[in-house]
C-alpha cells in the first residue's frame, strides 16, 4: 500500500467531514468551485460542446501497469511528492500555497500545478501569486469559478479594459491575499507575469471551463508521467492540483479504477494535511473536470 | 774436451765480449704483506671506470646509431587530447534533456537521476543542475546558456546533452532505463 503513515485520506466514508464548514487551524477554510448553472448553460450551449469528448493526444500508460509504475515511482524518490521536499532552493520543501480567506481555490490549483510542473523541469522554485489570477478575472470579487478559468489565464491570456493579461507573476510583485488594484495596470507586475506562461498543456479547448474534463484513466497517466493536473471536485466544490497516482486498494484488480487514490497538493497552507497534501480515494479520487499544463517557457526567475 | 769460441777463433770480432761488471741493483723491497679487510691491489681505479664507461657510451652510440640508420625512428602510439571546453559554455557539471512533453516526462529521468545531478551541482553555481524541456519552449535571456545547448543539432527526441569540465561533453538519445542513464552520466559526473 503506498499511503504513508498518518497520511490524511478522504474517501466515501469520511468525505463528509470535509464539505460544508470545514474549520481547521483555527479558521474557516474556503473553497471555490462553482457548479455549472445549467439554466444558464444548458448542455449543447456552447459552440461545438458535445457529450463524449476525449482529449485524444494524451499519452496512456495501461492500467495494467499502474501498481508496478507506482511502486518504482516510491522506490526511487520519483513522485511529486517526494521531490518536492527538497526543492526549494534551499533544499526543504516548497511550501503549499495558501487562498484563505478567499474563494479563489480555482486559481491556486492551476498556480500549484505551473509550481509543480516548473519543479520537474527543474527550474528554481519561484513562489507563483494565484491572487493575482482571481483578482484580474473577478475584478477584485471575492467568487468562485473553474481550475480551466484560470488556465487559459495563463495559456492564452484575459482581457479586461483593453489590456491582455498573460501569465502569472510571483508573489514579489503580487502579494498573497494581495487586494491593491493598482497592481491590475502596473507593467512590472505583467512583464513578471510573462515570465510564467504555459505554452502547451492537456486542455479540451473545444469544451467550455466548466466541462473541461480528463478521464480517470487519463489523469492517472498523466500524474505517472509527471505532469500536474488541475482538479476539479463537484461534491467538494474545491479545485487542488493532483501530483501522485496512489495504490490504496492493492488487493483489487490493476484495472479496477477504484483501487486508486490520487494524492493532492491543497491551498490551505503546511498545516493541512501532510505538508498540505492528502489522498483522495474511492468514489472521491478522480476528479470531474480537469486540465493539465505539460511545457512552460524557460525562465530561471 | 772442447775447446771454446776464443780458443778457436783467437782476435775474431764475433768473439764474444767479457760481459761488463754490472753493478749490483738495490735489491727489491719486499712487498707489504695485505692487511685484513684492505682493498686488493688489483681494484680498478676511478680512471679505470671513467674509462669504461666512455667506452661503453661510444659502444651504445655507435650501435644506436647503426640501428637508426637501418630501421629509423619509431615514437610509441601517444594520444594527443585537445582538452574540450563545456559544451554549456559554463564551466560545472550539467544536464540538459530535450524532448516532447506530448509523450511526457522521460521516464528514465527518475527521482534517483535528479539526485544524482543535484549532488554534483557546485554550492556556487546560479544555475540550475539540470533542465528537462518540451523541444518548442521558448527561453527568457536569463536562460540563453540552455537555449544555446537546445538549439545544437540532435537527431531524435528525448535528447541529453552532458557538459562536464573534466570529463568532456556528450550529446545523444536519452537511455531508455535509469539504470543506463546513471551509468553514462557517472562516466561525466564521476561516481
Amino acid at each position: 500500500m503506498s499511503l504513508r503513515p498518518g497520511e490524511l485520506i478522504i474517501g466515501d466514508d469520511n468525505y463528509t467531514k470535509f464539505i460544508g464548514k470545514v474549520v481547521h487551524d483555527g479558521e474557516e477554510k474556503k473553497f471555490g468551485l462553482i457548479p455549472r448553472d445549467y439554466t444558464k448553460n444548458p448542455v449543447g450551449s456552447y459552440a461545438n460542446s458535445f457529450l463524449m469528448r476525449d482529449v485524444r493526444d494524451v499519452p496512456m500508460v495501461a492500467m495494467e501497469e499502474w501498481p508496478e509504475r507506482i511502486k518504482e515511482r516510491e522506490r526511487t524518490g520519483s513522485q511529486m511528492s517526494q521531490i518536492r521536499l527538497k526543492a526549494n532552493g534551499s533544499g526543504g520543501p516548497i511550501p503549499s500555497l495558501d487562498q484563505d480567506g478567499f474563494g479563489y481555490c480555482w486559481a491556486h490549483s492551476t498556480t500549484s500545478a505551473l509550481i509543480m510542473l516548473r519543479m520537474m523541469m527543474g527550474l528554481p522554485y519561484v513562489r507563483l501569486s494565484a491572487f493575482a489570477i482571481a483578482s484580474i478575472i473577478k475584478n477584485f470579487a471575492d467568487e468562485g469559478g473553474w481550475g480551466a478559468q484560470s488556465m487559459d489565464f495563463v495559456t492564452s491570456g484575459f482581457t479586461r479594459g483593453g489590456r491582455k493579461y498573460l501569465g502569472v507573476p510571483s508573489v514579489e510583485y503580487w502579494k498573497e491575499k494581495g487586494t491593491d488594484r493598482s497592481l491590475a495596470t502596473n507593467d512590472d507586475v505583467w512583464k513578471n507575469a510573462l515570465l510564467h506562461i504555459v505554452t502547451e498543456g492537456f486542455i479540451d479547448v473545444e469544451a467550455a471551463q466548466y466541462d473541461r474534463e480528463l478521464s480517470a484513466q487519463q489523469v492517472g497517466s498523466l500524474v505517472l508521467q509527471d505532469i500536474p493536473v488541475v482538479c476539479d471536485y463537484n461534491w467538494w466544490s474545491h479545485s487542488v492540483c493532483g501530483i501522485d497516482l496512489v495504490d490504496a486498494y492493492p488487493d483489487r484488480s490493476a484495472r479496477d479504477i477504484l483501487r486508486y487514490g490520487l494524492r493532492i497538493l491543497n491551498s490551505w497552507r503546511d498545516t493541512w494535511g501532510e505538508l498540505g497534501t492528502g489522498v483522495l480515494k474511492d468514489n472521491k479520487a478522480f476528479p470531474n473536470g480537469a486540465v493539465a499544463p505539460r511545457a512552460m517557457k524557460v525562465s530561471l526567475a | 774436451m772442447a775447446k771454446s769460441f776464443r780458443e778457436l777463433f783467437p782476435g775474431s770480432q764475433l768473439a764474444p765480449v767479457a760481459p761488463t761488471p754490472v753493478e749490483p741493483t738495490a735489491p727489491a723491497e719486499a712487498a707489504i704483506p695485505s692487511q685484513p679487510g684492505a682493498a686488493a691491489a688489483t681494484e680498478p681505479t676511478p680512471e679505470y671506470w671513467r674509462g669504461f664507461r666512455a667506452a661503453l657510451m661510444l659502444v651504445a652510440l655507435i650501435f644506436g646509431g647503426y640501428h637508426v640508420y637501418t630501421h629509423g625512428i619509431s615514437l610509441p602510439n601517444i594520444p594527443i587530447i585537445v582538452p574540450q571546453s563545456n559544451v554549456f559554455g559554463q564551466p560545472g557539471f550539467r544536464v540538459m534533456v530535450i524532448y516532447e512533453s506530448q509523450q511526457g516526462m522521460p521516464r528514465s529521468f527518475n527521482g534517483e537521476i535528479r539526485k544524482y545531478i543535484e549532488s554534483k551541482k557546485r554550492p556556487d553555481d546560479k544555475q540550475p543542475a539540470f533542465l528537462l524541456v518540451d523541444k518548442d519552449s521558448p527561453y527568457e535571456a536569463d536562460a540563453e546558456m540552455w537555449k544555446k545547448a537546445a538549439s545544437r543539432p540532435r537527431k531524435s527526441e528525448p535528447w541529453i546533452v552532458i557538459g562536464s569540465d573534466a570529463n568532456g561533453n556528450y550529446e545523444g538519445p536519452l537511455p531508455a532505463t535509469a539504470d543506463e542513464l546513471l551509468t553514462l552520466l557517472k562516466k561525466y559526473g564521476g561516481a
